[in-house]
């Protein structure tokens, strides 16, 4: 189907060269098309929804004059599909093997967002700082969108699907001029209690600690932002929440179950991606490293309040659907806060692999950068790698067809473009 | 919605029109499409665009410049180039990533060109 209109114009102007777009089907699942309707209704506003390809994993929104676009690359259902396999696999794992398995994938996600900020060799040495895991049988990226998403249960995957379209579709409707502080309140708690929860709760630290750890989040966290991704994170688990408790008839205990574990991938996958952007502007010299530090450890506080403030407003939503009467939802409320919090848990362990797979990661590629100053590895060098190891090129080659490259693509090509910042469009 | 269109003007009399999209930094966008509008006599819509990788929002501009203003669009854009407001250039089938004032008017020179030749 073609793309007519002002959307053609702008929505080849917002993706990234190469790709091709099109009007997004999500592989001819009707469940998050009909989640997508309902959100659009709930919001109040006309949203069309396209798929891009030959591109790394992304997501964006576009508030157009009569409608939101939702831009969504291909290749992103099939890295939070890849996430939750991840999880499972981990919880079979320990020791050596559980880092190893989780630092390959983190590389490999890490290696694709950053051919997505046009830094190939970085991507390259991402790649290449991947452990070997010859002789096991780990399959957790596969080549095909259809693939990866009937590899997973449909209640799974469809909240996975529908809590990252679902947020970006609450952005389209935010007050661009609206302001906000750290002491707003989300569901009766000012944000900022999420984010000193640790610094009260374990470490116990006194007043005057707690009071300058304030006065340094007020001055250094963009509360704005962190406001309006809450607002998107809790319309999302909201309605995701509800639509698969009518959607699939399931019990209320797994439909949590699968809207914390999607906002647990979504997380780790803004994340990681928001991490490999600060890596790429360390590496062109656009931040230095005591900023990169400093933008790093703000990033993980944000997202720390935005996963406490999703697991409470998770619990206090559940109690709403079990109970009819508000005494019984009050209670249930207070005892299902805990009953999230014990889901949390549950998934602690892969949590904190995926950290240290993170940690493992950057310090690799931070490295690289110091080893050689500023300009690191050259495209050039990256691309001597590529034509030399063809377990290398091989795993290039699937990650591109991935993105949904043809068959016919050119490892080499695709990182020289990727390089570039003067592109020819096609049609 | 972030997308309206800037007052209407008048087309009569102008002979066809080039199309020039591009994406620019959200604190400059304003100021960029009145200068588009008014120096262009031309039609501009913008969209907002957010990122889920928590970059600045920018601004997806489609100017519709009347040919007989073309000549003044690397003009126009010159001071957003120099304070690198501008992130994405495209016209016809090229697009430059944060573009310099130099690689603006060759391209902008061809387009120009191709329109003319029809
Ligand atoms: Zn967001």
């Amino acid at each position: 189907m073609k793309v007519g209109g002002l959307d053609r114009h702008l929505v080849s102007a917002a993706i990234l060269q190469p790709a091709m777009f099109g009007p997004e089907n999500f592989a001819g699942d009707e469940w998050v098309e009909s989640y997508m309707r309902a959100a659009s209704r709930l919001l109040d506003l006309e949203v069309r929804t396209y798929v891009t390809w030959q591109c790394p994993p992304d997501v964006f929104v576009l508030a157009a004059e009569d409608a939101g676009l939702v831009i969504r690359s291909e290749r992103l259902d099939g890295l939070l599909v890849e996430m939750l396999t991840l999880h499972d696999v981990q919880s079979l794992l320990g020791g050596q093997l559980l880092e190893e398995v989780s630092q390959s994938a983190v590389l490999r996600w890490m290696s694709e967002f950053l051919i997505g900020y046009r830094r190939p060799a970085l991507a390259v040495t991402a790649l290449r700082n991947r452990p070997s895991l010859d002789g096991l049988q780990v399959q957790i990226h596969h080549a095909f969108r259809d693939e990866l998403l009937d590899s997973r249960p449909l209640l799974e995957r469809t909240a996975v699907q529908c809590i990252s379209v679902g947020h970006e579709m609450r952005h389209l409707v935010e007050d661009v001029d609206a302001r906000y502080d750290v002491w707003e309140n989300i569901d009766g708690i000012p944000v900022i209690s999420h984010i000193d929860f640790d610094m009260r709760n374990v470490d116990k630290v006194d007043d005057d600690s707690l009071q300058r750890f304030h006065a340094f989040v007020s001055s250094t966290v963009d509360a704005t932002r962190l406001v309006k991704e809450i607002h998107a994170d809790l319309f999302a688990v909201d309605t995701v929440l509800e639509f698969c408790l009518r959607a699939f008839d399931c019990r209320s205990e797994d439909a949590v179950r699968s809207t914390l574990a999607a906002f647990e991938t979504l997380v780790f996958t803004y994340f990681l991606k928001n991490a490999c952007r600060l890596v790429a502007e360390l590496s062109t010299g656009s931040k230095r490293r005591d900023e990169f530090d400093r933008a790093l450890v703000l990033e993980n506080l944000q997202w720390v309040a935005r996963g406490r403030a999703v697991a409470r407003h998770i619990g206090l939503s559940w109690a709403q659907f079990d109970n009819s009467t508000p005494e019984g939802a009050l209670i249930a409320a207070r005892q299902n806060v805990a009953r999230v919090d014990a889901m949390i848990t549950e998934r602690l362990a892969g949590r904190l692999a995926n950290n240290r797979a993170f940690d493992h990661a950057v310090q690799a590629l931070l490295d690289t950068l110091e080893r050689s100053g500023k300009e690191q590895i050259t495209v050039a060098e990256a691309l001597a790698h590529v034509d030399s190891d063809g377990d290398l090129r091989k795993e290039l080659y699937f990650m591109l067809v991935g993105f949904g490259c043809p068959g016919s693509v050119d490892v080499r090509t695709y990182l020289e473009d990727a390089d570039r910042t003067v592109h020819t469009v096609q049609a | 919605m972030g997308l309206d269109r800037m007052p209407g003007r008048s087309y009569a009399g102008l002979m066809g029109e080039l199309v020039l999209t591009l994406e620019t930094d959200a604190v400059a966008s304003d100021d960029l499409r009145h200068a588009l509008a008014e120096g262009t006599v031309g039609h501009v819509s913008a969209a907002r665009k957010s990122h889920l990788d928590g970059s600045a929002e920018t601004v997806i501009l489609i100017v519709q410049v009347a040919t007989l203003a073309a000549s003044s669009v690397p003009t126009i854009l010159l001071p957003f180039l120099n304070r690198k407001r501008v992130r994405k250039f495209k016209c016809g089938d090229i697009e430059i990533e944060n573009p310099t004032p130099e690689q603006v008017e060759q391209l902008w020179e061809r387009c120009m060109k191709a329109q003319a030749e029809g």
